[in-house]
């Protein structure tokens, strides 16, 4: 604490006076989390990763930190592929067996897994998942070593590891795709430095009584970590908060590295970067090559900005039927009052509330005023929920057949429902027949919407499904639905190919909107296919052609998005009301091919060690002390009471009391 | 201004009162830590002569091994589990671990504030004994010292050498209790 010169000359006895007070706040604020971290320090990190040794304890795993982890992250348009390899040694001197432990993004799955025991190689294969069960339960029942690969947890992948010899080294190699998170015009990905724990080397008894000097703390584990940023377009402002070193290594191709000498493994990785957009919309293509098929990603990056800003006709569809009754109804109108606010004069707009029947609140829309604008919050006001969900009629009011929309505006329906209805199917094809110019966009409310509905529309609708869980949430997700909304650059765009038997993802393609450049992965037969993209911007048409690359250029994880697409559409054909065992087939050949863990496939860990060898072992498990007391894996025992704490604590507040009670005598 | 003057005065109470029973917390800590050795060494006692006692009537542990610190002489009562419960009174064996004289690594661990004070002096060289139940008494020669972070389980691992390991939080001059670091003495079996 600094001391003010000048106010010490002055007054002395009162600045000390008051420092002590700050002084002994502080500590009084402190003192109930230092109560708090007594009682957790012993408590285990099982969220952490690495190498976990079975114990006698059952249930109780010694942690094996990593000795080395090298990390590779390729990111191709906005696919991160991350390939994690580990490296582990066995130094118990014991034969042992446990778990692998790694933490892996929401939504993600391990496709890819090597791992090398000593001399054993095992590799993980795609397989059926029933069929990979029914192997899994024969080899068991025959005493053969057997592995299924699944995860058990969400967010977490776990493989067992058997018969590590001592002094064996464990290489684990794992690989598994992310979508790189887009908001506020940049582009993120985040990496769980929780992987990179420090490492502890056990040293024998004779190598300490060598050193026999106090050596302090332990070396940090090697980690290098390496980012392969292709994005299809130039970027600028690669940033990230940890240490790194960013290069250019060519045209739009970057490389980010670090490694253990400035990584601060407390905090995870996050790299962000933002595309560095012209002033017109531009279209890339990159590719990879899977068998005999090409696989490319297409991506249209926006302008900078739109010279134009295009007159929209915004008509907010809001659901008030029964189901929406209490908390969903509040958020409802809470988003709707917020959209209201946000329409722009030039603007027009209508508002159709619907339980079992529909009443649009002008029929016509009109523009944004003062007076309608206050017209249609008192409207929305009076709304109540109750009724049935004849969403039908609602759709059919705010898609007419012919609507009276001048040519080059936007034409945009805010649908904001629970989506409890029974009828989807025929709600989907009236949006597939009745779309033309509109664009439809889902807000789910409450804290279970049909979010298969709303997201299948959204898709037939060329729009997106924004989720709303709490009131809390209204501000800021609608906040971002409309900055999206209020720029759309480029409508009605279309891939085409002169392969004839090209098929892409998204079927339907939505509209480019400013900052966020827009994604098709496409499947084609011919390495030579040329592809067309038509769109308009306003009232103008827009088009160009593209070459597919040369085919050394090849990007990873394009083949797999466009396999993840493919299969989320299979599925979406079951719920569609389709023959389950015909998906079935579609979706395990496409898994299969493109090695995706999906519904009916999983990862199964087969042992590839040429035969003769004699690789095993018979694990014993480490005395219960290697994994310490109780209730704690992996750390050693809390050893210090807070005696000193608290007659420091008690000392000074009974000063304090006694230059109090003197001062004001 | 009276009412500032009596606010000021009720604060001081309050402080005062509040000073007296922190203190008093943190001084009962440091009494029961003493006051539980010396109970503990008249069940020692019992024990040697052949029937332990238990040290208190609701005690839940048990005397194990009396340890001493040749250099300074200090001798301990050791009880059977690291618990923090247990610790309070006097180290504790952490269960799982080679038992004193028993192949493998035998593991104490107390407070650097109270038990284990007296180990930041310790340094290679320095003869630990530990004296069993049965009257035994079995000498260890320290060999290294080393701080470890509180993740490093390795010092805990269990082979075919006869060891004492001591452990207790690092650094010793902290304030606060909930330190990262370890303080690990291994030692050796004199044979």
């Amino acid at each position: 604490m600094e001391t003010n010169d000048t106010n010490t000359e002055y007054k002395p006895r009162d600045y000390s006076l008051e420092r002590w007070i700050v002084r002994l706040l502080l500590l009084l604020f402190i003192l109930p989390f230092v109560a708090q971290a007594q009682e957790t320090t012993t408590l285990a990190n099982n969220e952490g990763a690495g190498l976990l040794l079975k114990t006698a304890t059952p249930g109780t795993y010694a942690i094996v930190p990593a000795v080395k982890s090298e990390v590779h992250i390729t990111v191709t348009g906005p696919i991160v592929r991350t390939t994690v390899t580990q490296t582990f040694h066995n130094s118990t001197g014991r034969c042992v067996e446990g778990l692998y432990v790694y933490p892996l993004p929401e939504l993600s799955a391990v496709d890819t897994l090597k791992m090398t025991i000593g001399s054993r190689v095992i590799v993980g294969e795609i397989r059926e998942r029933e069929q990979a069960r029914k192997e899994y339960e024969q080899a068991k029942s025959e005493g053969r070593k057997a592995a299924l690969v699944e995860q058990q947890r969400p967010n977490v992948f776990t493989t067992s590891v058997s018969s590590v010899m001592p002094d064996d080294d464990v290489v684990i190699e794992i690989a598994y795709q992310e979508m790189a998170r887009y908001e506020n015009g940049e582009y993120r990905l985040r990496f769980p430095m929780v992987v990179a724990k420090r490492y502890s080397p056990v040293r024998t008894t004779a190598q300490i009584a060598e050193k026999a000097v106090p050596t302090c703390c332990t070396e940090a584990s090697h980690v290098a970590l390496t980012v392969d940023l292709q994005p299809g377009y130039s970027v600028r402002n690669i940033a990230s908060a940890q240490q790194v070193k960013s290069e250019t290594l060519g045209n739009r191709h970057y490389r980010v590295t670090a490694d253990s000498t400035t990584l601060d493994a407390d905090h995870d990785f996050e790299l962000s970067w933002q595309p560095d957009l012209g002033t017109n919309p531009e279209a890339t293509v990159l590719t990879e090559k899977l068998g005999e098929e090409t696989y490319a990603l297409i991506m249209v990056t926006p302008p900078a900005r739109s010279s134009v800003r295009l007159p929209r006709e915004t008509i907010f569809i809001i659901d008030s039927s029964g189901s929406m009754e209490g908390a969903s109804m509040q958020q409802a109108k809470a988003a709707l009052l917020l959209a209201l606010d946000d329409l722009k004069s030039g603007d027009k707009f209508d508002i159709i509330d619907f339980d079992s029947d529909a009443r649009p609140l002008f029929s016509d829309s009109k523009f944004a005023d003062a007076s309608s604008i206050a017209e249609a919050k008192s409207f929305v006001e009076k709304i109540t929920a109750d009724g049935g969900t004849e969403m039908l009629k609602a759709l059919q009011l705010a898609m007419p057949e012919h609507p009276a929309t001048t040519s080059g505006t936007v034409r945009q329906v805010i649908f904001m429902t629970d989506g409890q209805v029974s009828n989807e199917q025929e709600l989907f094809s009236f949006i597939h027949a009745r779309l033309g110019e509109s664009r439809l966009f889902t807000v789910g409310i409450g804290a279970a919407p049909n979010s298969h509905f709303m997201r299948n529309a959204a898709r037939f609708g060329r729009g997106t499904f924004t989720y709303i869980g709490d009131v809390q949430q209204v501000q800021e997700r609608m906040s971002e639905l409309f900055a999206k909304l209020d720029a759309p650059v480029m409508t009605s765009i279309a891939v085409h190919s002169n392969d004839s038997i090209a098929e892409s993802w998204p079927e339907r393609v939505p509209d480019l909107y400013r900052g966020e450049p827009l994604v098709v992965a496409m499947r084609v037969h011919d390495a030579n296919a040329k592809i067309t993209l038509h769109g308009s911007i306003g009232n103008e048409a827009w088009s160009k052609e593209l070459t597919l690359p040369p085919a050394g250029d090849t990007n990873d994880g394009i083949a797999r998005l466009w396999g993840r697409e493919k299969i989320e559409s299979l599925m979406d054909r079951i719920t569609d009301g389709n023959n389950p065992n015909g998906v079935e087939a579609a979706v395990i050949a496409v898994a299969l091919q493109h090695h995706l863990v999906s519904q009916y496939t999983s990862l199964v860990a087969i042992d590839q060690t040429p035969q003769g060898l004699n690789t095993t072992c018979k694990a014993e498990p480490l005395p219960t002390g290697n994994a310490t007391n109780d209730d704690a894996n992996g750390t050693l025992p809390q050893t210090a009471t807070p005696a000193g704490l608290l007659l420091l604590i008690g000392a000074s507040l009974t000063a304090v009391a006694l230059i109090a009670m003197k001062f004001v005598k | 201004m009276p009412t500032l003057k009596t606010a000021t005065r009720t604060l001081a109470a309050v402080a005062l009162l509040a000073g007296l029973t922190t203190g008093g917390e943190g001084l009962w800590i440091y009494a029961k830590a003493k006051l539980a050795q010396l109970l503990l060494e008249i069940s020692w006692r019992s024990a040697l002569a052949g029937e332990q006692l238990r040290p208190w009537p609701w005690a839940d542990t048990r005397a194990i091994a009396k340890l001493t610190i040749e250099r300074d002489g200090a001798t301990i009562i050791v009880l059977a589990g690291a618990s923090g419960r247990t610790m309070a009174f006097g180290p504790g064996h952490l269960d799982g671990t080679a038992m004193p004289g028993d192949i493998g690594n035998c593991v104490i661990t107390a407070h650097r504030d109270t038990h284990f004070a007296p180990l930041r002096y310790v340094g290679p060289g320095d003869i630990l004994t530990l004296q069993r139940p049965d009257g035994v008494t079995i000498r260890y020669r320290v060999q290294a010292t080393r701080v470890v972070p509180k993740s490093d389980t390795s010092v805990l691992r269990q082979d075919a050498r006869t060891r004492l390991t001591l452990i207790t939080c690092y650094p010793f001059d902290a304030i606060r209790p909930g330190t990262p670091l370890r303080w690990v003495v291994i030692a050796q079996k004199v044979a």
